[in-house]
């Protein structure tokens, strides 16, 4: 029975596989469609097409079982070369993960295997770092990746490695120069070993004309942990998945996201975590402001697989709406097939107590700055988490600029 | 005629005995040899549906509706999401069952073997006890109506569905699947095209009935569907409680349910509509709820879930007036080979509508609503919700709470909600749980005196506690013996 029961989930796992498979007749270049346009060398162009983001799917009238990915393939050497990151002796870094053996994708659940399989091939940075047995590095390894005019595309590929007992952070950081036409396609996968300690940190504060679409996958091992901070403040439509496979014994996972929409754009999130270990722990924790005519689908998940007895995970996320006009969609699921676990989600979506919000505009504060004080409250949570503070600064500017723009009444 | 009688049952009962393992549903599990006057053939054609319409005597216009719907039926496909329904051969599914009986307003008029079986279930008894009218389903015909005096002279309508559509035409034309149309799914489009019995209720403005009104399905047939409609008007500043039990013995063959409720809530009225299920464990329960609440109107869902083999329900409300409330309470429990896909949907149309869809159980909170489901055995218990927040329904407030019990490793339990929300203006918070039953509990419990067992009994006892106080009685007694037979043997 116990066996049925795994099957189950396997099923819907793959159904997900098969699904993103039976689309490869959709916009999305195959591989040897790939090689022609770079035969003509005009670049790869944007591909759209529409992929499944719900692991079991629900009503269609929920609008939140697919959605577009968008794929942009850069031209030959358009981002400056790959060069090591800053970063001690001790850390290993090599360029190009195609030579880590990658027993398992994890980021290969949201991704579909011809996005992962352009990636392997035309990715214009590729980083493997590896954190040897026992390590810890002290300061955070930053990369910072500026997509320019001169530089529109980036298709990045990291891998991060964290041997036995090794704690690493890891930040990357996207910007783009204002005002420019940027694409950006990512995947960053980590491998915890035993007892490892992974941060990742990824910031998206790309340009209001930037198009980004990133991929997350994270494997700990027993008794390993991970801690993923999400930042999406820019770009036009970011676009993101996260799966955190906790594999070990007592493995432990943190994702916390942070994120902001404004004017006309579109939010896409899938963020899982999958329980496989016993005795595993988890928590999601996302935080988001909404403004104007923006439009944001947040799908968490928390997946216990049969046999992770003893594990607990809780999801939240709390949605701070600005504008009458805002869509926010939500889709908190939590799938069990294990007994001995304890799950728990909690989702609240509101706007600004208005007794707090007179308070404050009583005490002198016009309606603007008191809702940017309040908002800059109410992500704060997340973006401390940033070990730099000056990124930290840039997403709160960021969001005190949008309710500027877009905070006003209606 | 009583030593027939007597033979009879005992004779179905040495049956019963062959034939059923599940002896615990002895009581549901009683069946009749087959002694129906008509039976379409297997599948479904126009032809079919016109002799179904003929038999009727319906109004042409219905005539075209069904076919309508079953064109409409033959389009669409099948559902892309929930549990599997592949094991759903529909043109093996005899559309249309009809018992060698008109209907009879008087209970001794009824043929004793369909008597016997509304008897074992309890029906009589329960309408001379505590109930307004009693509606009851054999099959696909309503052997039995009856409503009580008084509730007639006030204008209250309480009858089959086919004799509403002929005698209350000016009421069901402009309703008759305009809430769930043909057009929404395959399922509801086949109920459109085949529909054959259910309940008419009308209750006329500032009508309030003190009694809850009654109708009890029940499928007798191996490989019959049942198509019910159910549409209940309540007018405003009136109120109402109908109960929907059904049952279904079991035999070997997939049986189908695809029924309709349609449920008209005016201005500043208030329904209660309360459905216990236990379907056989070889149905499959695809059924439509729908309701419209109109200003300041109520409605209220209570709804359990235990039998079936697959059951897909929603209980959907929209709140189109202002300040129209709904709530739902629900609670399934989902053993060996079961999968119970249940939830509700709620859309928030108009300004000031506030939907406590399963609110919060802490004390200083004034609802006491719940989703809750119990799976054990390798059952599937899943909950799947939507909350719609449409851009004009400004001020709205909506909280769902929904908690998960697992008996065992080898069962499942998913919680998969979406929320829509479409203006700033509204609060909106969704909670959900899953786990066992702690060991602190039952430790605490055997250090009173109580056994393992007991002390786990008691625990899921007060787990859907919040649920069977909402129930009446013999429906809470009903809930109760179910949970104890479906326990027995599985916990300590």
């Amino acid at each position: 029975m116990r066996q049925d029961t795994r099957k189950h989930n396997m099923r819907d796992q793959s159904a997900l596989k098969q699904d993103t498979e039976k689309q490869e007749t959709g916009k999305m270049p195959n591989q040897s469609m790939l090689e022609q346009g770079l035969g003509q060398h005009q670049g790869l162009g944007r591909h759209e097409k529409k992929v499944r983001r719900m692991q079991t799917r629900t009503w269609s009238r929920s609008y939140v079982n697919d959605a577009g990915m968008t794929v942009s393939g850069p031209d030959p050497g358009s981002f400056p070369g790959n060069t090591a990151i800053p970063a001690s002796e001790r850390i290993i870094q090599e360029q190009g993960p195609d030579k880590v053996p990658m027993k398992e994708d994890a980021a290969g659940f949201f991704l579909p295997r011809e996005a992962g399989a352009f990636l392997d091939q035309y990715a214009n940075r590729r980083h493997y770092l590896r954190i040897p047995r026992g390590y810890t590095e002290k300061d955070p390894i930053v990369l910072n990746l500026h997509l320019t005019g001169e530089n529109p595309d980036l298709v990045d590929d990291v891998v991060i490695e964290a041997e036995e007992d090794s704690q690493v952070t890891v930040l990357i950081n996207y910007t783009s120069e204002e005002g420019q036409k940027v694409h950006h396609y990512g995947r960053t996968r980590i491998l915890a070993h035993r007892n490892a300690h992974v941060k990742l940190v990824k910031a998206q504060v790309l340009g209001e004309m930037a198009v980004h679409t990133d991929s997350i996958g994270g494997i700990a091992e027993e008794g390993a942990r991970l801690d993923v901070v999400l930042a999406e403040i820019g770009a036009k439509n970011p676009f993101s998945s996260c799966n955190l496979v906790l594999k070990g014994e007592g493995s432990e996972a943190e994702l916390d996201a942070v994120y902001l929409g404004d004017g006309q754009r579109s939010l896409d999130m899938s963020y899982r975590v999958e329980h496989r270990g016993k005795k595993t722990l988890s928590r999601i924790t996302a935080k988001g402001v909404l403004l104007e005519r923006c439009r944001k689908t947040f799908r968490d998940t928390l997946d216990f697989i049969s046999g992770a007895a003893g594990s607990r995970g809780r999801e939240e996320e709390n949605v701070l709406m600005l504008s009458p006009d805002v869509r926010n969609l939500s889709a908190p699921v939590m799938l069990c097939g294990e007994e001995n676990v304890e799950g728990d989600h909690a989702l609240s979506s509101g706007r600004l107590d208005e007794k707090i919000l007179f308070y404050l505009m009583s005490r002198g504060l016009s309606e603007v700055e008191a809702k940017k004080l309040l908002a800059e409250a109410a992500v704060s949570s997340v973006v401390e988490k940033i070990p730099e503070e000056s990124i930290q600064n840039r997403i709160k500017d960021q969001v005190r600029k949008a309710i500027e723009k877009g905070g006003q009444t209606a | 005629m009583a030593a027939d009688r007597k033979a009879k049952e005992a004779e179905k009962l040495e049956r019963q005995k062959a034939m059923l393992e599940e002896a615990d549903r002895e009581r549901f599990d009683f069946r009749d040899r087959d002694q129906s006057s008509f039976k379409t053939d297997k599948g479904l054609t126009p032809e079919i549906v016109t002799e179904i319409s003929k038999m009727k005597n319906e109004p042409e216009w219905m005539l075209q509706h069904r076919l309508r719907s079953l064109e409409i039926y033959n389009r669409l496909p099948m559902p892309d999401w929930g549990p599997s329904l592949d094991e759903l051969h529909m043109d093996d599914i005899v559309a249309y069952v009809r018992p060698n009986t008109d209907m009879k307003s008087d209970w001794n008029q009824v043929p004793g073997y369909i008597k016997d079986t509304f008897e074992r279930l309890g029906i009589p008894q329960a309408e001379q006890k505590s109930l307004a009218g009693v509606g009851a389903q054999y099959d696909s015909e309503v052997v039995y109506h009856n409503i009580r005096d008084e509730l007639s002279k006030q204008g209250v309508i309480y009858t089959d569905m086919e004799t509403a559509v002929r005698e209350h035409e000016d009421i069901v034309r402009k309703l008759f699947m305009k809430l769930v149309p043909p057009e929404e799914h395959k399922f509801v489009a086949l109920h459109g095209a085949v529909w054959s019995g259910g309940s008419f209720v009308y209750v006329p403005e500032g009508v309030h009935l003190d009694f809850p009104l009654q109708s009890y399905f029940r499928l007798n047939a191996a490989g019959a569907g049942q198509f019910e409609h159910t549409l209940i008007v309540v007018e405003k500043g009136a109120s109402v409680h109908f109960i929907e039990g059904c049952s279904a013995p079991g035999y070997n063959m997939l049986n189908l349910h695809a029924g309709c409720v349609e449920l008209y809530v005016r201005e500043g009225a208030t329904l209660r509509y309360s459905t216990i299920e236990n379907w056989s464990k070889n149905m499959m329960n695809l059924n439509t709820k729908r309701a419209v609440v109109e200003k300041n109107g109520t409605i209220e869902w209570i709804s359990g879930t235990f039998g079936s083999h697959v059951t897909m329900l929603y209980p959907s409300s929209i709140l189109k007036g202002e300040g129209a409330r709904s709530t739902f309470t629900g609670i399934s429990f989902s053993g060996k080979g079961q999968n119970l896909d249940t939830g509700t949907k709620v859309v928030h149309a108009a300004p000031n509508t506030y939907a406590t869809m399963i609110p919060k159980a802490t004390p200083n909170t004034y609802s006491t609503i719940h989703s809750r489901s119990i799976s054990k055995d390798g059952g599937i218990a899943v909950y799947r919700s939507t909350v719609e927040i449409l851009p004009q329904a400004v001020g709205s407030k909506s909280s769902a709470v929904c908690e998960s019990l697992m008996m065992d490793s080898d069962s499942r339990s998913d919680t998969i909600p979406s929320l829509d929300i479409r203006t700033d203006e509204s609060d909106v918070g969704h909670e959900a749980k899953v786990g066992r039953i702690s060991d602190e509990a039952v430790f605490y419990l055997m250090a009173r005196g109580l056994t393992e067992q007991e002390a786990r009994a008691m625990i899921v006892r007060g787990f859907v506690e919040p649920i069977s106080r909402e129930l009446p009685l013999e429906y809470a007694v009903e809930m109760n013996r179910l949970i104890n037979i479906e326990l027995e043997g599985t916990i300590g």
